[in-house]
């Protein structure tokens, strides 16, 4: 029944490397803190620590052990209960959080785009089926063909790689030239970025890499057989196990745009010191600027530091801030999506894969609440993570309002979780007496 | 460019949408006005229940006729509107709710309404997940459940085949005595009887409908397999309807075709905002809970508020405003829209063509709750 | 070596190395199908990150758990839908 609430000066969601550093930074002052995460244990999409592999970080990791920071992974966030609590559920329990400060470092999701034949169990997002593989599922001996768009189309084929598979292909959609030219500004704003870039190309040295390139169909039934795809101008075809293929970053904004935070241009509205339109609340990370490891560690560890009423520590780190922000822009611009991938299904390709609503079926709306209401589109359980993504690329529409809970919820938890902050309320009400 | 009209309809929700599917069928020039989707106000919100409803004559008499035209048009409705004639079980608890479920019998077997009553056993077959030791209730054959916004469209589909026209995304500004309306950009369009049929919003274009807006909250779960067959409601339910202040909430869940379990209900009055309260939201889950402990295991997929437009008399406003023929109001039906939609319209139907109605309109003439004429 | 656990899946023992998420054991299992679509389509994981919901499965009981975030415990039973 009502539990107790855990009080906390500190709430992060989100165990990447936003939240991490912003947990860490956040214990040295002796703030108290707990730090959220959806997975099993902490990491990220980046830092993960894998029972086969080694974690890509040791050095924050042992620091998040060190440093006192609750954690609290395998650990979902619902909703808010009131202004100052927020409501979480494990595999079998829940917890009521209560924060006076809290971190928004919900990280970012790859951006699935709807083709012919998507749905056929074998296609998968390509950092998805990275994380999948760290975790132990079998891609040993698979052929996969790594496609999309992103920096992360690398580290995806590497790690696929180092598991085992065959990588047939990797297509990359942006055309060569605006890579050349992305390149060049890298060596400006991020040269340990080129040479990361570089190390990857020696590791996948007898790897097929097309730029130009993009998946076009899947064909297969049960499992997938077939993946096509266009090249100058021609078609591909590619017999295969897998199609690992993601169109770069999307923020995860489910959550701040629940807590009321101002979005604007497909991300939380942030000042240089990491706030949120909503005081008390702070976002960090990707969700802020798709602009990878060292803008997510730059942006937490500030955010921290204002909670501490650190700005003398916080502000030379600005400067570095706004420098790698301004890599993720150049990033944005040199992996823009060509308008060919963005029109790729056909009538009868399912958008909505929750409620299977084909592209056909949405035709006759102009904006979400239509096809919401007449279609179902996005009103499964993913609540539009997936299509929202898709038609806000495809059609230009606005995400739909987010209404709790963020995710599949246990009726237990929404009440119990609501019960004990009413009576936690009451109890204070009573002390006031 | 100056557009005329015999019937102007305000709000595509489903007793506006209703309105033009008989009206078009008479063979007037019917245009339907709406600022957003169809069918998404009250109606895209709401739960979707076409019950018989026994809170007073009135209520009986406009239910079961609303039942019966639905029951009517039934097997033509696409599948698209999911209509499922799961039927109703009320629940009782107590011997006094028992008797209560008789007097209820006895009441609809004057109108011919079908029921049975269900002893502890026969509840335990009808719905093995409810809580044991439930005392009994009483089922409702021919009750349905419908996914509301798509009836809307289904209904305005069919009065456009008939000749009506739909302007979306336009805001009615004013409504004048004369038959005008003026929208937002001041365009004008002439109508020989302007229908108001804007729900909770009605009263925006007239200030003295006594519409107020009644909140309620719904949950629906995720696909769940089949831990319900029926709509189940508590009998307590009617209090909760009748009760005029604070929040109430009362068990009501319904089976969709989906296989997802929707679950209400809540009433609160002066609550403007459709956001989400968690303790009213968490108060009603706990309801449900009680009556059926299963979906405590169950998820929660979404959950979501709305408004019920409310009369003070919790029965809605059909028929000309007094003193001005020309101004009709549908509104006001809370929580009984979808049931009563076709009802409502048909009446509207009858009365504007001057023909005998079905069941007596008296109790539902706007005029026992407005004076004056029509400003 | 890693430690292993076993775990249950649709009423069938497999042993796989501590730390291996639910959707993986059900790939080693042979079971790439976790559910079906609401029309009826073989559907699996897909995005790998616990967004996209495809990979739900019944574990120990609890419906509509996203197997990819989840780890292997001793004794775990899931249950697919497929």
């Amino acid at each position: 029944m009502a539990k107790t609430i855990l009080d906390m000066d500190v709430v992060i969601v989100g165990a990447g490397p936003a939240g991490i550093a912003a947990a860490v930074t956040a214990s040295r002052f002796g703030l108290k803190t707990a730090l959220v995460e959806d997975s099993p244990g902490p990491g990220g999409q980046v830092w993960q620590e894998t029972p086969s592999g080694r974690p890509w970080s040791r050095r924050w990791l042992n620091r998040l052990r060190a440093c006192g920071a609750q954690v609290l992974g395998g650990t979902t966030a619902v909703c808010p209960v009131d202004q100052r609590t927020l409501l979480v559920e494990t595999l079998d329990d829940h917890h009521v959080l209560a924060w006076r400060h809290l971190i928004l470092a919900t990280g970012a999701r790859e951006l699935l785009l709807p083709m012919p034949g998507w749905t056929v169990p074998g296609v998968f997002g390509a950092a998805g089926l990275a994380r999948l593989a760290k975790n132990g599922w079998p891609v040993a001996g698979k052929k996969v063909v790594v496609a999309g768009s992103g920096p992360l189309l690398l580290p995806a084929a590497l790690t696929l790689k180092r598991y085992g598979a065959r990588i047939a292909l990797i297509a990359e959609q942006a055309p060569i030239g605006r890579l050349i030219g992305f390149a060049l500004a890298c060596m400006y704003l991020a040269p340990a970025k080129l040479l990361q870039a570089w190390l990857y190309g020696l590791r996948l040295a007898n790897v097929r890499y097309k730029m130009g390139c993009w998946p076009a169909s899947v064909e297969g039934d049960v499992c997938l057989k077939k993946v096509s795809l266009v090249h100058k101008g021609l078609k591909i075809a590619i017999d295969c196990d897998i199609l690992a293929c993601g169109f770069g970053l999307v923020p995860n904004l489910e959550l701040a745009r629940l807590l009321g935070c101002s979005i604007q241009q497909g991300v939380v509205c942030v000042d240089q010191w990491q706030r949120t339109s909503v005081p008390g609340i702070y976002a960090a990370g990707e969700q802020t600027c798709i602009a990878g490891m060292e803008h997510a560690i730059l942006s937490g560890r500030i955010a921290a530091l204002v909670i501490a009423g650190q700005y003398q520590e916080a502000r030379p780190m600005l400067g570095a801030c706004s420098r790698a922000r301004r890599f993720g822009h150049a990033l944005a611009r040199a992996f823009a999506l060509r308008p060919e991938v963005l029109g790729l299904a056909d009538q009868e390709t399912i958008i909505c894969r929750c409620e299977d609503v084909t592209a056909g079926q949405l035709q006759p709306y102009t904006d979400w609440r239509k096809a919401r209401l007449m279609k179902r589109c996005g009103m499964g359980p993913c609540q539009g993570r997936i299509c929202g993504a898709a038609l806000s690329h495809i059609k230009a529409w606005p995400y739909p309002t987010a209404r709790p809970p963020l995710l599949p919820t246990r009726i237990a938890t929404l009440i119990e979780g609501t019960m004990a902050v009413q009576k936690a309320a009451n109890e204070a009400k009573g002390d006031q007496i | 460019m100056k557009l005329t009209c015999d019937i102007a309809i305000v709000g595509a929700g489903i007793v506006g949408t209703a309105c033009a599917y008989y009206l078009a069928q008479e063979g007037l020039k019917v245009i339907v006005i709406e600022r957003g989707p169809v069918g998404g106000g009250s109606t895209g919100s709401c739960m979707g229940h076409i019950v018989v409803l026994h809170d007073s004559v009135p209520h009986l008499a406009l239910t079961s006729f609303g039942r019966q035209l639905w029951q009517q048009i039934s097997l033509g409705l696409p599948e698209g509107v999911e209509y499922n004639q799961c039927g109703t079980i009320w629940l009782a608890t107590t011997q006094q709710q028992i008797q209560q479920l008789r007097s209820q019998q006895t009441y609809y077997n004057q109108y011919g309404i079908a029921t049975q009553l269900l002893d502890q056993d026969a509840l335990c077959d009808a719905e093995p997940c409810l809580r044991k030791g439930v005392a009994g209730g009483l089922y409702v054959p021919d009750d349905a459940v419908i996914y509301p916004p798509a009836a809307a469209c289904y209904l305005l589909a069919m009065a456009q085949s008939n000749g009506a026209m739909l302007l979306q995304g336009c805001q009615v500004m004013a409504i004048g005595p004369d038959g005008s309306i003026r929208l937002q950009g001041n365009q004008i369009i002439y109508a020989g009887i302007i229908i108001n049929a804007a729900g909770c919003w009605a009263s925006q274009l007239d200030r003295q409908l006594p519409i107020i807006k009644r909140k309620g909250h719904l949950a629906v779960t995720d696909r769940s397999g089949a831990v319900l067959r029926h709509q189940v409601v508590e009998v307590s339910y009617l209090q909760s309807v009748r009760q005029d202040a604070g929040a109430s909430v009362a068990f009501n869940v319904q089976p969709r075709k989906t296989g997802q379990i929707l679950i209400g209900s809540s009433r609160q009055i002066g609550a403007e905002g459709t956001e989400v309260e968690m303790p009213v939201l968490a108060h009603m889950l706990q309801r449900a809970v009680e009556w059926m402990p299963i979906l405590a295991n169950l998820k929660v997929i979404r959950a979501w508020a709305g408004h019920r437009p409310s009369t003070p008399d919790h029965l809605p406003m059909i028929g000309p405003c007094p003193g001005n023929e020309r101004v009709w109001l549908a509104t006001g039906h809370e929580g009984l829209g979808l049931t009563t939609s076709l009802a409502t319209a048909h009446l509207i139907a009858n009365m504007i063509a001057g023909r005998p109605c079905q069941i007596d309109p008296g109790p539902y003439l706007p005029g026992r709750l407005l004076q004056g004429t029509y400003a | 070596m890693p430690r292993l656990v076993t775990v249950k899946i649709d009423g069938i023992e497999i042993r796989v190395p501590s730390g291996t998420s639910v959707a993986a054991a059900l790939a080693l299992a042979g079971k790439q199908i976790t559910h079906r679509s609401v029309t009826g389509q073989q559907r699996g994981p897909f995005c790998g990150i616990g967004v996209c919901l495809a990979c739900r499965v019944t574990i120990n009981g609890q419906p509509g758990c996203r197997s990819c975030k989840v780890s292997c415990q001793e004794g775990m039973e899931v249950i697919t839908d497929g």
